[in-house]
């Protein structure tokens, strides 16, 4: 299962690869770490949010690691991810306008949790960048297809997606 | 002894008549040899070493000129079809192989052209007249495909096929994401090294690919669809920063053809690194999901003259062996 949490994180060195140990320990796979800087709780600490792929079965022994080493988790499993899918688009994608193309996918249940652009030293050429959307369900995961498709119809983005997605 | 009209002597039409002349398992007899403006007969059967050296010499294989009035007066038992491909009404090779089963005549070719574009007219015909069309070398060139549906998974209901069937563009693909080098860089590499044709339209805009799935489909469905039925992407939009973006993430790009009976598609699309269609350089490879067999792929040098030749020469011998 793919899992979503936001952990308060005190403003020392090394705790945030720290508070990653629990998920790679118990056989997770990090799927990706945001951290908007500047952003402070009332109480002091540092909101990261990690999304991660691990079992089930180790969820809890996930949690009950971070609560050992006194990290907070303030908001966990609003939405499960259970679908995970990695696609790279080519063609304008700055010039027709980057937050609008996550919108256009994003909805309930689907989320972009990685966006990587490499830009063209020439700004004429295309640019190329690789996404991870997240699904709750595999529904959900064929509405982001259907929603991808249409957003590069619209911006003639070339698509590849895995093998196997129709 | 089986009697052959060989129709088309470019690459593929000569790497035939080498695997002739160096010994087919059955004994053939070449009666008819024509290329695209000439037409050589005798019943007696052909020197192929003289036919060679003539189209070497002379440009001609012979004095003839009207090939359909040949195709309908020889006396042969096979057709092998290896003119090139035209889309369209697929002619003059169309009106070829209607002739040779008019005549009687079973055919065996590698032209995707009639196949794509008007099998169900080619097979129609062919069943009235109780002859075999057989089209290995059309789909993935020495590599079995075709034959793996129609004999070696004969008792499976094969629901879907996916592949890599074209060995230029895997190439290039594979060469960018080595070299980190742009599409056009390979492209011109590949040109100067003949993997590449100068106009590299019909390969890299992914039609040749399209047409070998039209064909794999029109096998595995009995339809009768055309190329007009398949979504078509090809590589040439593909950057060198994408390649890279999706081996990060654990892929790698290919061109790919997914057949079902719902989709027909080519596009490049990410494939898992160690995935069974993870095959670089201008190998191809074409997988079958079947219901007893499981998932099936098979490998190999999709193009060439003698990989083609080896199809038709494969496909010839089936004939022979079943009549």
């Amino acid at each position: 299962m793919i899992v979503t949490m936001t952990l308060e994180l005190s403003d020392e060195p090394g705790e945030l690869l720290n508070s990653l140990q629990p998920v790679a320990d118990n056989g997770g796979n990090i799927v990706s770490v945001t951290h908007q800087r500047g952003e402070v709780t009332p109480r002091g600490t540092l909101p990261v949010e990690i999304t991660f792929e691990v079992v089930e079965e180790r969820l809890q022994d996930v949690l009950d690691s971070l609560q050992e080493m006194g990290i907070r988790v303030a908001k966990f499993g609003e939405e499960k991810f259970h679908e995970s899918m990695t696609v790279v688009l080519v063609g304008h994608i700055v010039r027709t306008d980057v937050t609008d193309t996550i919108k256009s996918v994003e909805d309930e249940g689907v989320k972009i949790v990685d966006f990587s652009l490499a830009m063209p030293d020439d700004a004429d050429e295309t640019s190329s960048a690789r996404i991870v959307v997240n699904a709750t369900c595999e529904e959900k995961l064929e509405q982001a297809v259907e929603a991808i498709d249409g957003v590069c119809d619209r911006k003639e983005l070339v698509k590849m997606q895995p093998i196997g997605v129709v | 002894m089986v009697r052959v009209a060989l129709v088309g002597f470019g690459a593929v039409g000569r790497g035939f008549a080498d695997a002739v002349l160096g010994g087919a398992p059955v004994d053939v007899d070449v009666v008819l040899v024509a290329d695209s403006s000439s037409v050589a007969v005798d019943g007696d059967g052909l020197d192929l070493a003289s036919v060679k050296k003539r189209k070497e010499d002379e440009g001609v294989v012979g004095d003839g000129e009207d090939t359909v009035g040949a195709l309908e007066e020889a006396e042969y038992d096979v057709l092998v079809e290896a003119s090139p491909t035209t889309l369209g009404d697929a002619e003059p090779a169309f009106g070829y192989m209607m002739t040779a089963i008019d005549n009687g005549a079973h055919v065996v070719t590698s032209n995707k052209g009639p196949l794509a574009m008007r099998y169900a007219e080619l097979m129609e015909k062919a069943d009235e007249a109780g002859v075999e069309v057989r089209m290995e070398g059309a789909v993935g060139g020495a590599i079995p495909t075709i034959n793996t549906v129609r004999e070696s998974l004969a008792g499976d209901d094969v629901s879907g096929v996916r592949g890599i069937l074209n060995g230029t563009c895997n190439f290039i693909l594979t060469r960018m994401l080595e070299e980190g080098l742009t599409y056009e860089h390979v492209l011109g590499e590949a040109q100067d090294m003949g993997i590449a044709e100068s106009d590299p339209t019909f390969d890299v805009e992914g039609i040749d690919t399209a047409l070998k799935c039209v064909i794999l489909s029109n096998v595995l469905f009995e339809g009768e669809r055309t190329l007009d039925d398949v979504d078509v992407d090809g590589i040439t939009e593909v950057t060198p920063d994408s390649l890279r973006l999706a081996r990060e993430s654990g892929h790698v790009v290919k061109l790919v053809g997914e057949v079902s009976e719902d989709a027909l598609s080519v596009a490049p699309r990410l494939v898992p690194e160690g995935h069974a269609l993870d095959v670089g350089g201008t190998l191809n490879v074409v997988s079958f999901d079947a219901d007893l067999a499981g998932e099936v792929t098979v490998t190999g040098h999709g193009a060439g003259s003698s990989e083609t030749a080896s199809a038709l020469v494969s496909d010839l011998t089936a004939v022979v062996r079943k009549s």
